[in-house]
């Protein structure tokens, strides 16, 4: 007698295991019963309707796609998931593998994304530091403009490191302003020399190449200037003359980070033309090129006026009197030194210009400036002069409105002499904001008078107590080197080009 | 791993009888490092190691790309076959191994896409189990079409992809490779008495599913992971 209820008879009769006695008692009892006839045929039915199912064709290529992938594995090498060969079905692998397919796809994604955005960033911010050193350095330089072709120079134009010797001239022209462009020749000839003239740098930044002709009256509305550059190698001296909106060119911190182990000296220079920057660029040794980044900055910056000398040097008062002679020599006007890392500033909007007193210009530059404010000039808002006052401006007008800012020991009721010869003591600080084409004009009648040494002192004196609070910068004036003979004047003057378009002259009577 | 492995030809000959052993000279060369011996063994045992791992994932692309990732375990430990087992176990244990971890991974997959659905957990078992049965295979055709089609084939993968792994890993050994209970046992690494037991379970489950036939049996219903001892 079997027992209906054994599965493992059961299945070996569905499965033909049985022997054929015991297979023959199955079958009877199968019979027997009608439930358990119908399962067995029920099973049997299913289970030759499996065995019956068609066999698939493997694809085509499943070979050769193991080929393919035996190939990028020995390439690649093994793939790092382990080989699940263990026991059976059981789930052998560690916990980390047993993560959800998807969510470890996620992560690695993420992951591997994540890597990309921060490599591209890397990549981006190297590239955009380099590119600003190079840009420097003089390697870029725009490809629409053709350079002219300079007489030859005895130097390939090069970035020479820290440790290169000095070698001649080569200078490069800019090819982006034409200005510069149509410059005759610079000569070869060097001068002031830095004592180790392995460890200073120049860069001069100009923007007059391209400046406009007139100056919008607020600050926030600098005129794009076509981001133009040209750089000129002066054998090991790098010299950038640029031509592009300030706000993007403002030097900052960086820049002391720029040349790593150097000390960095910013300064800001009254506007050359490009003439004047040209010679300059033959004058000015410079024996390393340093990068300078630039980013959105000052607004009292972003003037298009400025110029920009940021010097790199091992020896910081090296680099700064370096600086200060070449300005002298070249009768550039500084505004100023800043030995930390930022250069020098003055933030026009907080500069107090309420104790200001009004000032007589000359007929000729009032009656100027009295047509520009009527022309509804952005600076029309700013008291006209009513004392007459020898003012240093050139017969082109280059004055648009002036100022006398009361100095603290000035008199208020004191005023100014008609004549330079009649000019009283006390000495007064006069903002000027001219029409920066003109300022070149301007310096040079100004820097033409050299202070007597006690001049000097009360200049400077003037100096710190007007700007300190903006800069310091009171040892400047005793660094420039004395000319010989200064000429005859009636003031003594000293221009601070502030932000572009403004001016401040010292003037001290001259007796 | 320089030498390319021999594309199937028609000179490659069929597949081998059941339970080849080292004194094939192919898998005798195979085993010593011969690529092209190797690749003839692959391709005399593509199809039915493709066969069986198409009715356990029941899905050709994934067939294809699990047996493609059976080879390549093959290759890389072909060198290491103990001679003591057959080629054909050890090969379907391999294939076993990866077509139940693929379905895991599908499975798990599958789950968290239905929890992450919004559907409330706690809504029954039997139909988040419906779902997942349903979902087993997203690109499969649907109920619908199956319905509509009405394909015996068809209808037996239904009852096929029904079962728990272990279930159906027996049912395909016994069924379509036609193993007997002693390979599916060395296959599966389980004693014969489980294999049985798992086989007339299963037959029993795919009689439920086909049949729609309750059996008056105590024992859990198969297609119940939970069941598994």
């Amino acid at each position: 007698m079997i027992d209906r209820h054994d599965p493992n008879l059961l299945l070996d009769y569905l499965e033909g295991e049985l022997p054929e006695e015991a297979a023959a008692e199955v079958a009877a009892a199968v019979r027997a019963d009608p439930e358990l006839r119908l399962l067995m045929e029920e099973l049997g039915a299913d289970r030759a309707a499996l065995r019956a199912m068609p066999e698939a064709e493997p694809p085509s290529d499943l070979l050769e796609g193991v080929q393919a992938q035996l190939e990028r594995e020995m390439l690649l090498g093994p793939p790092p998931e382990p080989i699940p060969l263990a026991r059976g079905h059981r789930n052998t692998q560690p916990p980390a593998a047993n993560q959800p397919s998807h969510l470890r796809d996620r992560l690695v994604f993420l992951g591997g994304l994540a890597a990309l955005l921060a490599l591209a960033a890397g990549i981006t911010l190297y590239s955009l530091s380099q590119t600003s050193l190079l840009n420097f350095a003089g390697q870029n330089t725009p490809p629409t403009t053709p350079a002219p072709v300079q007489p030859p120079r005895t130097a390939t134009p090069a970035v020479p490191s820290a440790t290169d010797p000095p070698s001649t001239f080569a200078v490069a022209p800019n090819p982006a302003s034409p200005e510069v462009a149509a410059l005759p020749a610079a000569p070869t000839r060097l001068r002031n020399q830095p004592s180790d003239p392995s460890t200073a740098a120049w860069f001069i930044g100009n923007t007059s190449a391209s400046m406009p002709s007139s100056m919008p009256g607020d600050l926030g509305d600098s005129p794009p200037l076509s981001n133009s550059r040209a750089d000129t190698f002066v054998d090991g001296v790098a010299i950038a003359l640029e031509s592009a909106p300030l706000e993007e060119r403002v030097p900052t911190v960086s820049e002391a980070t720029a040349v790593p182990g150097h000390a960095m000296q910013a300064v800001q220079v009254a506007a050359v033309p490009p003439d004047r920057l040209r010679a300059l660029a033959d004058e000015v040794r410079v024996v390393r090129a340093t990068g300078a980044q630039f980013r959105q900055g000052e607004r009292s910056l972003a003037r298009p006026a400025q110029q920009q000398i940021i010097l790199a040097a091992q020896d910081a008062e090296l680099a700064e009197e370096e600086l200060i002679r070449w300005a002298a020599q070249n009768r550039v006007a500084v505004l100023g030194i800043d030995q930390k890392s930022r250069p020098a500033r003055v933030d026009l909007e907080s500069r107090a210009l309420a104790d200001t007193e009004p000032l007589t210009l000359p007929e000729t530059a009032a009656s100027e400036a009295s047509k520009e404010s009527a022309a509804g000039s952005a600076t029309s808002s700013l008291r006209a002069p009513t004392t007459p006052m020898p003012m240093p401006v050139g017969k082109s007008g280059a004055l648009r409105r002036q100022h006398l800012a009361r100095d603290e020991s000035a008199s208020d009721d004191s005023p100014a002499p008609a004549s330079a010869p009649a000019l009283a003591a006390p000495p007064r600080r006069l903002l000027l904001q001219v029409n920066t084409d003109q300022i070149p004009q301007l310096i040079d009648q100004l820097a033409a008078v050299e202070p007597s040494p006690e001049q000097t002192r009360q200049r400077r004196a003037l100096a710190t107590s007007a700007l300190r609070p903006h800069f310091a910068f009171d040892a400047l004036p005793q660094r420039f080197p004395q000319p010989p003979s200064p000429p005859p004047g009636s003031i003594d003057a000293l221009v601070f080009q502030n932000a572009g378009d403004w001016v401040e002259v010292v003037i001290t009577p001259n007796p | 791993m320089g030498e390319p492995l021999a594309i199937p030809t028609s000179e490659t000959g069929p597949a081998p009888e059941l339970g080849s052993s080292v004194t094939d000279p192919v898998l005798a060369r195979a085993i010593a490092g011969d690529r092209h011996a190797l690749g003839v063994l692959l391709s005399q045992h593509q199809s039915r190691l493709y066969n069986t791992v198409l009715r356990m994932v029941s899905n050709r692309d994934d067939a294809a790309e699990v047996t493609q990732d059976v080879m390549l375990k093959i290759v890389q430990h072909i060198g290491g076959f103990r001679q003591d087992a057959k080629l054909t176990t050890w090969m379907t244990r391999i294939a076993m191994n990866q077509a139940i971890s693929h379905l895991r991974k599908r499975r798990t997959r599958d789950t968290v896409s239905l929890e992450s659905s919004g559907r409330p957990s706690v809504a029954a078992d039997d139909q988040a189990a419906s779902l997942r049965a349903a979902l087993t295979d997203h690109r499969e055709p649907t109920a619908e079409h199956r319905v509509e089609t009405r394909d015996e084939a068809e209808c037996l993968q239904a009852a096929i992809d029904r079962l728990d792994d272990d279930f159906r890993a027996v049912l395909v050994l016994r069924d379509v490779q036609q193993l007997d209970y002693a390979e599916i046992a060395e296959a599966l690494e389980l004693k014969i008495g489980t294999v049985k037991s798992r086989l007339f379970r299963a037959r029993l489950a795919v009689r439920e599913q086909l049949h729609g036939k309750q059996t008056p049996s105590s024992e859990s219903s198969p297609a119940d992971p939970a069941s598994e001892q």
